[in-house]
């Protein structure tokens, strides 16, 4: 059972209830929803600082609220504010101006007369998949990869919200780039559909081509195939693992598999007249080492993260440059005075007690000597690079200052604590006697 | 993010302008500008991408079949890309799929605005 609670900022009601409706649609009977209705601007950029929701619905033809306004904002901060986003417009001037906003966490733009049937599957997406909204809120804290496997139905329009989930979150985690983004986007999106037409549907090369030439369409085609119950319950296994250095993506459908050796070139005489048959070819450009099975019906490959995360960093500590340390440097000293706090750029560090390694710690741990900074005693273990790295060393003024500031920092670090509490309490409890 | 797909019909050529996410879920759209396209007495002079964040291979086959049937083809087509400020992911997909096959691959819309007006 899962529960969900999620602001409708708007200023259209009816929305607020037909969203509602939509979001319940697409939930199991057991999972709860507490979807309710923010009116004013001030009130959502209190609840989205304050509350720090995994998920938030925008109304963008409210503009009494500022919408834009409103994201601008959370964009400029999205270390903290990073919800992820639904979009509702009504128009595509706004649809147009909300994808200029490449930083913004927004899973999906809606049209307003498209809810009904496009929020159910969304959510049915973000239910499979709210690890990744959850560990953006949690802070980075991500000592496990991330790894999820899904049964699809044969819909392309669920194969394009997975395309979209997943690129927007390596993007606005910084794990690839804008162009990497929209690659990776065309790739889950042509498997995943490949693996529903040809796969699960069993439509043939020469099948689409009638189709297409012949004025119909794809998802006509789908729809009519799924008309056989048979056909109708195969689904797509969508599978994933995000780790810090790559992610892999591993697609599985279940039909008889297809000869992808002769997939005619799209590129070669008149085949790149066709009005088909490149996204295979597309997939292949846009990763290193996209294989197939020899039955043809299973597909992985993998996404190796090209940005540094620091890109990630806070906002309230840009403007202080990282220190750098080598494998070897002594960070801290045990019983030193401690006035300042560091926060973990990269690196990895080993926690001494005397001659004895009782922790490490890496960027994961987002800070190093929080505790003594905290209570004002002097430092209590020696902190050690154990790899190259980067520190930002904030004073406790500094640190104070960005919390007058930004007070929902304060809230973040109360909750990194608790976490590391948690941790040890679990390390506890697994211990053997 | 939802696509945007203009039809301008010029005095004596039409030009497709797109923008945003083009894909297979927006084939109702697509295909009534490509129909448009088609039914307009104007020929079909460019294609401008160069505000797309991507297209998938069926849009692009459409776009293609459209230009290159022979109901949509009346002489050459440009596609444009900006090569300063464009989309970098269409400038990929036109040598992945080897788009100068089809195409006249230009910079700028407004290069080919001159070859529209009649006292040239």
């Amino acid at each position: 059972m899962s529960v969900f609670t999620i602001p409708v900022i708007t200023d259209n009601l009816q929305r607020t209830d037909t969203a509602a409706a939509a979001i319940c649609r697409g939930l199991m009977p057991s999972d709860t929803a507490h979807v309710f209705p923010i009116t004013n601007f001030g009130d959502a950029l209190d609840y989205l600082n304050m509350e720090m929701p995994d998920l938030a619905c925008i109304d963008f033809a409210s503009s009494e609220l500022r919408p834009f306004e409103l994201l601008d904002t959370i964009v400029g901060d999205p270390w903290l504010l990073h919800a992820g986003i639904i979009a509702f417009c009504d128009s595509r001037e706004d649809a147009d101006r909300l994808a200029e906003i490449r930083m913004a966490n927004i899973i999906d733009v809606v049209m307003g007369d498209e809810i009904d049937e496009v929020v159910p599957k969304i959510m049915g997406v973000i239910k499979s998949n709210r690890q990744i909204l959850f560990q953006r809120v949690i802070g980075m804290d991500i000592p496990s990869n991330i790894s999820a496997a899904i049964q699809l139905e044969n819909d392309t329009h669920v194969a394009s919200c997975y395309a979209n989930l997943l690129a927007n979150y390596l993007y606005t985690t910084n794990k690839i780039n804008r162009d990497g983004k929209a690659s990776l986007s065309v790739v889950v999106h042509e498997l995943l559909a490949n693996a529903i037409e040809h796969g699960n549907c069993g439509i043939s090369y020469d099948e689409k081509t009638r189709e297409l030439d012949g004025g119909g369409d794809i998802q006509r085609l789908i729809k009519k195939r799924c008309e056989d119950p048979a056909i109708a319950a195969r689904r797509v296994l969508f599978e994933y693992t995000i780790t810090r250095a790559s992610s892999k993506f591993r697609i599985v459908d279940q039909g008889t598999g297809f000869d992808w050796r002769a997939v005619p070139d799209p590129t070669s005489g008149a085949n790149c007249f066709m009005s088909h048959g490149r996204g295979i070819l597309m997939a292949r450009a846009f990763t290193k080492n996209l294989t197939f099975n020899d039955a043809g019906n299973v597909v992985e490959f993998e996404v190796e993260h090209a940005m540094p995360n620091d890109c990630v960093m806070p906002g309230i500590f840009r403007d202080i440059e990282p220190g750098v340390v080598a494998p070897g440097d002594i960070v801290l000293r045990e019983g030193d005075i401690s006035d300042f706090i560091f926060y973990i750029v990269n690196g990895t560090f080993e926690i001494l007690v005397g001659e004895r390694v009782v922790s490490t710690l890496s960027e994961e741990d987002i800070f190093l000597g929080e505790m003594s900074f905290l209570l004002e005693h002097r430092r209590t273990a020696t902190v050690r690079a154990t790899t190259s790295g980067r520190l930002i060393k904030v004073s406790k003024r500094t640190f104070v200052e960005a919390i007058k500031r930004k007070p929902h920092y304060a809230l973040l670090l109360a909750r990194l604590l608790a976490q590391r509490i948690e941790r040890i309490n679990s390390a506890r409890a697994v211990r053997p006697s | 993010m939802p696509p945007t797909i203009q039809f301008n019909d010029g005095p004596s050529t039409a030009v497709l302008v797109l923008s945003g996410r083009i894909v297979a879920e927006d084939d109702c759209l697509l295909r009534e500008r490509i129909e448009q396209t088609l039914r307009s007495p104007a020929p079909i002079k460019a294609i401008d991408c160069t505000d797309v964040e991507f297209l998938d291979s069926y849009a692009l086959g459409q776009i293609i079949y459209c230009c290159t049937n022979p109901q949509g083809k009346r002489g050459g087509i440009y596609f444009v890309n900006r090569s300063n400020g464009g989309s970098s992911y269409i400038d990929r997909l036109v040598e992945i799929a080897d788009l100068r096959q089809i195409f006249t691959i230009v910079d700028s819309i407004e290069t080919l605005a001159a070859d529209d007006n009649p006292e040239n």
